[in-house]
């Protein structure tokens, strides 16, 4: 365990002039509760225990962005630039340098103060956020519930591992979470895809989605409305104490990927964090650019902490908490808790890990030619999803379990669609056959199940260690058949609806898309309902040290087909409102 | 990078935010004219013959038509002109140079004129002639074609002509609502 009487001195300094909770033990300052991470997870905690009086400080790795100073949102057009963009990255693509951290087709910048290993055959793209509200700034905000079978395949298939909870466990945190976020949808009674009471309104489809809807149910398949945390009204979170007015409805700039200005989708740092600073600025504390190094724990052995880096003079702190709460994004956590050697009776922290088989593919709807482009381009990708449509196909035999959900994605672009440098001619004709495939090209792409197996873990490398001295992560992911399988028969859904649709120069891929590209790593921290073979329980806690909690997805039992961040925030809130509970009846 | 970049972007914004979507952001590039005619900039590398060569040659590569306006309104030939101004190297504008001459060859070969004095389909007949050597890139008149059209491509589909009007994008602005479609 780690002692550190030296640093100790310079922590109680830094915490003297802040008079927070009172002490227990020692002069310092201990808090309620520390959390690590301030994505969508930290943050979610955060609010909760915030809100009901706690004094709670949260540690982030990465700086606090200035809303419209460090972030660019929308690009200028290119015409604006008087190089065209030849000379230079655009806004965005500098801010994902600085912020985001891949290496892949979104993120290719490594972090080279903070790397990570692989074996050479089996590479590993991890997508890391380092910013006050980690990967929230730009997810996908597809928010989609697990169904009730969702949460005990093993019991149905044999395979991977059933959650210690039910859907009706979760279903009121599901609520919660989708009120506080806002999410767009619709009523659809769809065998996948649990209904929520509170939906804000679908957002109107575009041609394309039409068209692809018609053509998915041609081969019948069903399309339904996508459900995202897309404000299409202006918005205040019904119950919630952070906001004093509505927050502005999406502008359909369509460019979500690059951020949003006016926080119209959720993100943890602008509706959460920043918010609590504002509210609470006596409960809450924010520690930008502090690196957890390693969870602290007592002789009695509970955690009562963490040290970290302070990334900015490069010194070594130290904060005393009475509970501890990890929300690093999956891979961190699982980290933080090998380094610091607790909480693994189980031998399991580190398995059980999992991604979502993703692939990209794409083609054009010379149909599409004929849409009308006035309308502009929604809230970004498109406005139907695909889910997961073996539950109409019972008497299907398929060489795979488990399955995936299709999101179609039709976006207007500024540049042709289609390259004219690949066009032959010239002239009127010339011109007229760029602008017909305008608008034309659809993309579809996939999250698929995948199951948990020796093939797939992480420990730590101790033979590399990250500019702050700190031991890295190995990571080990390697697919299997079921994979492979699954995605096979991927590829071939995508052929048929791309046929379906009268598609044109269809561009399918001949493997997934490389490990880590989902974005979506979960497990290796998992909850279960036997000690022995799991890290957690069913409200996120650590069997063995009790006062401290996993609310990241690492926590995950199993990853489904579904995007993860909605369970995140559902079960983090869960956990915080347990953990309220154990401190009521002293139990921590 | 970003100083230019960013300042625009600021621009950009607070255009945006005025809603005198009509403006843009001062052209930072010398010579580059502000007008939307194109008649006479202040040239820094062509000659006003070539450069009179240039803008005819990328208007009938990408035409006014009924749609949209083309490269002329588009003051392609400007950025084009500005671009091997500030080229690192001598050898593009040697090649712009030597394309334009041997158009002007071309042009005398097909119609006894230069270029600019040909009639409008004479002069379509000198692209026509030289852009049957787009699948031949390897000889010059060929080679010329390709870089004449595909900085005319680059520079049309960049320009704000090219992307709002011609390609009629309506994204990365400020959107009251979205109105979606409905099928007939």
């Amino acid at each position: 365990m780690f002692q550190s009487k030296t640093k100790a001195s310079t922590a109680k300094k830094s915490l003297a002039t802040k008079s927070k909770a009172p002490a227990v033990q020692s002069s310092a300052p201990v808090y309620d509760a520390v959390i690590i991470g301030s994505g969508a997870a930290g943050g979610t905690a955060a609010q909760v225990l915030v809100e009901a009086g706690l004094n709670v400080v949260m540690l982030e790795a990465g700086p606090l962005r200035k809303n419209m100073v460090d972030f660019s949102y929308h690009d200028p057009f290119p015409y604006e630039d008087p190089y065209r963009g030849s000379k230079s990255e655009s806004p965005s693509d500098e801010m994902r340098k600085k912020y985001i951290f891949g290496p892949n087709a979104y993120a290719p910048w490594p972090n080279p103060d903070e790397p990570y290993t692989t074996p050479k055959d089996t590479p590993f793209e991890w997508m890391r956020a380092r910013n006050v509200g980690g990967r929230t700034m730009f997810w996908g905000r597809f928010a989609n519930r697990y169904n009730e079978a969702d949460f005990k395949m093993r019991s149905r298939d044999g395979m991977g591992l059933d959650w210690p909870i039910e859907y009706k466990d979760i279903a009121p945190y599901y609520d919660k979470a989708e009120i506080f976020m806002g999410v767009c949808g619709a009523k659809e009674n769809h065998p996948d895809l649990p209904d929520a009471d509170n939906f804000l309104p679908p957002v109107a489809l575009k041609c394309s989605d039409h068209l692809l809807w018609k053509a998915a149910e041609k081969i019948g398949i069903r399309a339904m409305r996508v459900r995202r945390a897309m404000l299409t009204k202006s918005y205040r979170p019904p119950g919630s104490s952070l906001f004093d007015k509505d927050i502005a409805q999406c502008h359909y700039c369509a460019d979500c990927d690059s951020g949003c200005e006016t926080h119209s989708f959720y993100n943890s740092a602008f509706r959460q964090v920043v918010p609590l600073m504002t509210k609470y600025p006596k409960r809450f504390t924010l520690i930008p650019n502090a690196m957890a190094r390693v969870v602290t724990v007592n002789k009695k052995g509970l955690a009562d902490g963490v040290a970290y880096i302070d990334k900015t003079t490069g010194q070594e702190r130290e904060i005393k908490a009475r509970t501890v709460l990890l929300g690093c994004g999956t891979l961190e956590t699982t980290r933080l808790l090998l380094l610091s050697n607790i909480a693994n009776s189980s031998g399991q922290i580190g398995k059980n890990f999992m991604e979502h088989l993703d692939l990209a593919a794409q083609a054009y709807l010379p149909d599409l030619s004929f849409a009308d482009r006035e309308a502009g381009d929604g809230i970004g990708g498109s406005h139907i999803i695909i889910p997961w449509f073996g539950y109409f196909r019972p008497n299907e035999k398929r060489d795979f379990v488990r399955g995936f959900q299709i999101e179609p994605s039709v976006r207007q672009r500024m540049r042709p669609d289609k390259n004219p440098k690949q066009m032959a001619g010239f002239g009127q004709d010339f011109k007229k056959e760029v602008r017909r495939w305008q608008g034309t090209r659809v993309s579809l792409a996939c999250h698929g199940e995948m199951l948990p197996s020796p093939n797939k873990f992480v420990e730590i490398d101790n033979t590399t260690k990250d500019k702050w001295g700190i031991p890295v992560l190995k990571i080990h992911y390697k697919w299997d058949d079921n994979d492979l399988n699954m995605f096979k028969y991927a590829r071939r859904s995508y052929e048929e609806i791309f046929a379906a649709a009268k598609a044109v120069d269809v561009r399918l891929p001949k493997n997934p898309d490389p490990a880590g590209h989902s974005i979506h790593e979960m497990g290796t921290a998992h909850m279960g309902s036997d000690p022995k073979t799991s890290v957690l329980n069913k409200f996120n806690q650590s069997w063995d040290v009790k006062n401290l909690f996993v609310l990241d997805a690492a926590a995950f039992s199993s990853g489904t087909h579904k995007n993860p961040t909605l369970m995140i925030m559902a079960l983090s809130w869960r956990a915080a409102e347990y953990l309220l509970d154990e401190m009521k009846k002293k139990n921590l | 990078m970003g100083k230019k970049n960013k300042s625009s972007n600021v621009t950009r914004r607070t255009i945006l935010k005025s809603t005198a979507s009509a403006l843009v952001a001062a052209p930072l590039l010398a010579g580059t004219p502000p007008a939307q005619n194109a008649s006479a900039p202040r040239l820094r590398f062509f000659t006003p013959d070539e450069f009179a060569m240039v803008d005819e040659l990328t208007e009938i590569i990408i035409p006014t038509d009924d749609h949209s306006p083309g490269a002329r309104a588009a003051q392609v030939a400007a950025y084009i002109d500005a671009h091997l101004a500030e080229a690192f190297t001598d050898e593009s504008r040697q090649q712009w140079r030597a394309g334009l001459q041997l158009i002007d060859t071309v042009a005398r070969e097909l119609s006894g004129k230069p270029f600019l004095q040909a009639s409008a389909a004479q002069q379509l007949a000198v692209v026509t002639r030289i852009a049957q050597g787009e699948r031949t890139p390897n000889q010059p008149a060929g080679a010329f074609f390709v870089q004449l059209k595909q900085q005319t491509i680059h520079v049309y589909y960049t320009s704000k002509i090219g992307i709002q009007q011609e390609m009629e994008y309506k994204g990365n602005v400020y959107l009251k609502e979205y109105v979606g479609e409905s099928l007939p």
